[in-house]
């Protein structure tokens, strides 16, 4: 009679790993990720955030005037240096800034802004700037920076998977690679088949068998999930195995942080972590919705560096925060704002180099009422590809923003 | 018509209408039929069965049940109710609901932030009516439909005020398409959409916070409102090149070829938006029938759970079978954001797949299951199983270590093993 472990043991599950290649998930491997592999959270703040309400330019008169209404949070607003101050929610974040462990990037942002959610997440999340593109969408066989990060690391650790996103929703185009995709999940219990028993188990695994089918096919595809599906299940419950010494948010984002948290200290061993929070599309009476949601950000990212901190794996995570736009520097008619250009991106964790860089934005000098970008956002992913995940530079990025990261 | 439209969308030769073809076309529309229903439309012919098709999508319809799920208020109950008459449940017409269905996915709106059931079922109910009319038609209910203008925020957009959301979204993700306006005509289609309100449930346009200005749109000046938006947006070349290509995504293929694409889009402008006549032509056309477009998608939580219902009767509650969509990735009502849902390979994550798997095999140990395999042998059962559920394709590779192993099982739990695999095998997926 088939059965699961011996059926893996058998050898199928890896020799049809073997046909994979180097891809996002290579062998399972009996090596545990050494003490020096270092990791790196991705957290969207989808649907624009509003980045001069979060970074506020509290020294220029141009930003009161253009926001009559929203500049009201300057009021309890956290100082951070030279005519800029973090919003009245972000005080553990302000802390954090305090004690050399957080620092962000003016004006991020790219040449011929996209005002689309969509499109500019999908500029984001390949690096394919529409001086590239010229008007094609980057989506369209473009691969995500991350997942095409984490092919490279899969080839270098041998451990699996090498990137999670933790969601409900569709694994983002930034985790895509062609032939397969970063697992998604949002809970443990999302992976876990109740009532089965071995012989069952065995037999599901065997539907997800790759014979014949051809790479990059849909049924290539689905059979890859599956089983990946199957494998991680597997691994999930021994990481996630352990018990937490945060105090976490009751929300979307403090579970999904605190999964995270868990699957890193209960050694899961991946490199790359996605997640999202939102949404920021703030049009309409943005202010108290605004500041629960950096608040909700501000308690998760306190928590997750206490989680870390116990563990004493800190010093191994870096957590990247960005968005696919900030918003209109003047306020719209319904206490909101809408769809604007460059907005800031923020780092937390260790080896960056604290405090704010790149060139203050000048809200006297507008491009159609948005702030234009001053640093390209794919400097900053080529500082976080180069100088932390170890990766080799991309002779088709620019060059890594030197001064991020210690 | 010109010649290549007659060349790209040319129909299919009448003897071609096999077993495999009447499945792909029940399938595609239907999402899924029994053996017999495959049977009878070879029996009947292509041309009669499309013609069928429909003529049971523009029959009157009736969905006052919704009075009913509106005073009960649970979103679950809806979806219930949705995904029921999805699977023709009742005898209503599939086609029509799977034509509602695009158009929620299209004007996607969430009762998330909308928060009032009646008028996201109002809203349901309009696309439904509106399944087959011409989309400057759909376009314009949209516009004006409570729960998007509480949606993307149009209920608050004012003159003097402007806020930009709905219009935004009208060009870029309902009509037309990225590259196909400009920054300006967001703006300026703003104020054409400006003064609407929505009190006591219902929406208005109320004049004083109406901008009656001249605003410039697609380079044409005039004191554009909602009607002359309309017609000025489903004017433009790229409006019948998107709705063309949203259908052939959603009958066709993923990722369609731009010239088919194109002679659809031809087909939607010479016909002045006749959807029926348009689909009939599609649904009959050798292009629809090509090998490369058989199997090529990936099926969505809702057409995956309506062609097993299509297929086996009986299964899991509808309440049961609408939260297993919505754990799949599709929470009728709820889509992801109001781009809706992306569709094929989106719906597929390691999270989604167990899903599909758990919901194989609820499937699998409902009491209701069997009755469909009632007469067959035991030792018919593989074959039997493979006839209903994964008809007109070769027998998968696993099949045959699958038969082996079911020896030492009995009746039952052999038929049950059957049906849960042969639902979440990877091969299932592929509509």
């Amino acid at each position: 009679m088939l059965n699961r472990r011996n059926f893996i043991k058998g050898g199928l599950q890896v020799a049809a790993y073997a046909q994979l290649g180097p891809q996002l998930f290579s062998a399972p491997s009996a090596r545990t990720a050494a003490a020096d592999e270092r990791i790196l959270v991705v957290l969207q703040l989808t649907g624009g955030n509003d980045g001069i309400g979060t970074l506020l330019p509290t020294g220029q008169d141009a930003w009161y005037r253009a926001r009559p209404t929203l500049s009201r949070v300057a009021e309890g607003a956290h100082e951070l240096e030279s005519g800029f101050a973090l919003h009245p929610s972000l005080g553990g974040l302000s802390q954090a800034f305090g004690e050399g462990r957080a620092a962000a990037v003016h004006s991020v942002g790219y040449e011929n802004p996209d005002r689309s959610h969509f499109r500019s997440m999908e500029i984001w999340h390949t690096g394919l700037v529409p001086a590239v593109t010229r008007g094609e969408s980057p989506a369209k066989g473009g691969l995500g920076w991350l997942g095409r990060a984490a092919v490279q690391l899969a080839g270098r650790h041998r451990t699996e998977p090498t990137a999670v996103h933790i969601g409900s929703g569709p694994t983002p185009l930034s985790l895509r690679t062609p032939d397969a995709q970063a697992p998604s999940l949002s809970r443990v219990e999302d992976l876990r088949l109740e009532g089965l028993d071995d012989d069952e188990r065995a037999r599901l695994a065997l539907l997800a068998q790759a014979r014949s089918a051809r790479p990059g096919s849909d049924l290539r595809f689905l059979r890859d999930t599956a089983r990946q599906a199957a494998d991680l299940s597997d691994r999930l419950d021994a990481a996630a195995n352990r018990s937490s010494a945060a105090d976490w948010p009751a929300t979307d984002l403090g579970r999904r942080l605190q999964l995270t948290a868990t699957l890193i200290t209960g050694g899961l061993g991946a490199s790359i972590y996605g997640l999202e929070h939102g949404s920021f599309d703030t049009h309409l009476d943005q202010g108290p919705t605004h500041a629960n949601l950096l608040l909700d950000l501000d308690r998760c990212l306190s928590a997750f560096h206490a989680e870390l901190a116990a563990a004493g794996m800190a010093d191994r995570v870096l957590l990247y925060a960005f968005s696919e736009f900030g918003r209109r520097v003047a306020e719209n008619g319904t206490a909101g704002t809408d769809h604007g250009a460059a907005g800031p991106v923020l780092l937390f964790g260790p080896r960056v180099r604290p405090g704010l860089h790149g060139t203050p934005p000048d809200l006297t000098r507008l491009q159609q009422g948005d702030l234009p970008s001053t640093t390209d956002f794919r400097a900053i992913h080529a500082a976080l590809e180069h100088h932390w995940l170890g990766l080799p530079l991309r002779p088709d990025l620019p060059a890594p923003l030197a001064t991020l990261l210690t | 018509m010109s010649a290549r439209l007659d060349e790209l969308l040319s129909p299919l030769a009448s003897d071609a209408f096999d077993a495999s073809a009447a499945e792909h076309l029940l399938t595609r529309v239907e999402f899924g039929a029994t053996p017999e229903r495959v049977a009878e439309a070879c029996e009947a012919g292509l041309k009669p069965t499309v013609a069928g098709l429909l003529e049971g999508a523009a029959a009157p319809f009736d969905d006052s049940a919704q009075t009913d799920l509106i005073a009960l208020g649970r979103l679950d109950l809806a979806q219930a109710w949705w995904l029921g008459r999805l699977a023709g449940e009742g005898g209503c017409s599939v086609l029509r609901e799977r034509l509602t269905l695009i158009w929620h996915g299209l004007f996607a709106t969430s009762q998330a932030k909308v928060q009032d059931l009646a008028l996201m079922l109002r809203q349901n109910s309009t696309q439904r009516e509106l399944a087959l009319a011409p989309f400057p038609q759909l376009v314009r209910a949209m516009l004006v439909d409570p729960s998007m203008l509480v949606w993307l925020d149009g209920d608050q957009n004012r003159v003097g005020r402007p806020n930009e959301n709905l219009a935004r979204e009208l060009f870029e993700l309902f009509a037309l398409g990225i590259g196909n306006y400009t920054e300006r005509d967001v703006l300026e289609a703003a104020r054409a959409l400006s003064g609407w309100t929505v009190s006591g449930r219902a929406a208005r346009c109320r004049e004083r916070w109406f901008d009656g200005a001249p605003k410039t749109i697609f380079d044409e000046t005039r004191n554009f409102d909602v009607d002359a938006l309309v017609d000025a947006t489903t004017s433009q070349p790229a409006c019948a090149r998107f709705v063309a290509g949203r259908l052939a995504r959603e009958f066709v293929h993923p990722n369609p070829e731009t010239d088919r694409v194109e002679a659809l889009a031809d087909l939607l402008r010479a016909t002045e938006w006749d959807l029926g006549r348009c689909l009939s032509q599609l649904l009959r056309s050798e292009w629809f029938f090509a090998e490369s477009n058989l199997r090529a998608r990936i099926a969505s939580p809702v057409e995956w759970s309506s062609r097993a219902r299509r297929q086996l009767g009986g299964g899991p509650a509808r309440l049961a079978r609408a939260q297993a969509a919505s754990r799949m990735g599709q929470d009728l009502f709820q889509p992801p954001s109001v781009k809706g849902w992306d569709g094929h390979r989106a719906w597929i994550g390691a999270a989604t797949w167990i899903e599909r798997e758990r919901a194989a095999l609820r499937w699998a140990r409902d009491p209701s299951t069997p009755a469909a395999f009632a007469d067959v042998e035991r030792a018919d059962l593989p074959a039997a199983v493979f006839a209903r559920l994964l008809p007109e394709r070769p027998r998968p590779e696993w099949a045959a270590a699958l038969e082996r192993d079911l020896d030492a099982l009995s009746r039952d739990e052999a038929l049950r093993t059957l049906v849960a695999a042969t639902l979440c095998s990877p091969e299932y997926q592929l509509v």
